[in-house]
């Protein structure tokens, strides 16, 4: 794979360009990842309504049917549920980690397998999530896809 | 009203597992005299008397993880044993109570010593995983 990175004043914006002559699975998670990084979200605090990049998010989270998106310490209120996330944003960049979670994997730190056989997962902020032992196989293959390996 | 649906749910769920347990202990002769008739109200008592003592136990102590299941299962299990005696199908026995307590016991420790396992052997994969895409994202 040839990889072509330019950088100069002229341009405007990031453009990207795939070129390739037949795609696989690995091809469209990547393109996938790409297409989540332009992804926004619109967040709502009391105040005002911004939107929220999909790579300045770390979970999203669903609490008694309400929807809340987190980011390094900012939360915001999010009107989309959370299955509406899930199909919008867990294909490359972002995995369900439980019932009421959906984790960005880039904002992971570590896993630590807790006492009572569940996993806690660490973001790089310091907060921790608890993965549910139904969703480890997508945690897995998503790491296993984006580490590269086959 | 969430509450009240997630007491039922609980309720049923346990009834069912009694139901089927007492089922196989009738037919296995390990439970005596049990009035078929009265069975079903007893279970359900049974149930709801369980799902309660988890409840008042999770109100109390939230946040334990290791006690908890250790707790809840001696607890479900005092109780369960006590209606039984109450009714009459089963004999206050020492042995009896001793037995099905290790028994109990020996299978709750196989699962959480399995699961803990399993969870370890995860844990080191995830983040064998995690560091490898890391160090492939600085490359």
């Amino acid at each position: 794979m040839k990889l072509n990175i330019e950088q100069s004043d002229q341009y405007k914006e990031v453009e990207i360009t795939i070129k390739y002559s037949s795609t696989d699975a690995y091809l469209e998670r990547l393109i996938n990842q790409i297409r989540a990084y332009g992804y926004v979200i619109q967040g709502k605090t009391e105040k005002d309504t911004i939107l929220v990049r999909a790579d300045d998010i770390f979970y999203f989270e669903s609490i008694e049917g309400k929807t809340f998106i987190y980011g390094e310490k900012e939360v915001y209120r999010c009107d989309l549920r959370l299955y509406q996330i899930e199909q919008q944003f867990c294909n490359g960049l972002f995995v369900r980690i439980s019932k009421s979670n959906i984790l960005n994997v880039e904002k992971l730190k570590s896993f630590r397998a807790k006492l009572n056989g569940r996993l806690e997962a660490k973001l790089i902020n310091g907060e921790c999530l608890e993965v549910k032992r139904h969703y480890v196989a997508d945690l897995k293959k998503c790491l296993l896809e984006m580490g590269g390996l086959r | 009203m969430k509450r009240l649906k997630d007491i039922l749910r609980n309720v049923c769920i346990t009834f069912t597992v009694l139901a089927l347990v007492f089922g196989i202990a009738c037919k296995m002769h390990i439970l005596e005299s049990v009035m078929y008739e009265e069975a079903i109200f007893t279970l359900f008592v049974m149930a709801l008397a369980t799902t309660l003592f988890v409840m008042i136990r999770e109100s109390i102590l939230p946040n334990i993880e290791v006690g908890k299941g250790i707790i809840d299962m001696i607890g479900c299990m005092v109780i369960v044993l006590f209606i039984c005696v109450i009714k009459g199908w089963a004999t206050l026995s020492r042995a009896y109570f001793i037995m099905i307590f290790a028994m109990v016991f020996i299978i709750y420790l196989s699962v959480w010593l399995l699961t803990w396992w399993q969870s370890k052997r995860d844990e080191k994969e995830l983040n064998a995983l995690l560091k490898r895409k890391d160090s492939k994202n600085k490359d």
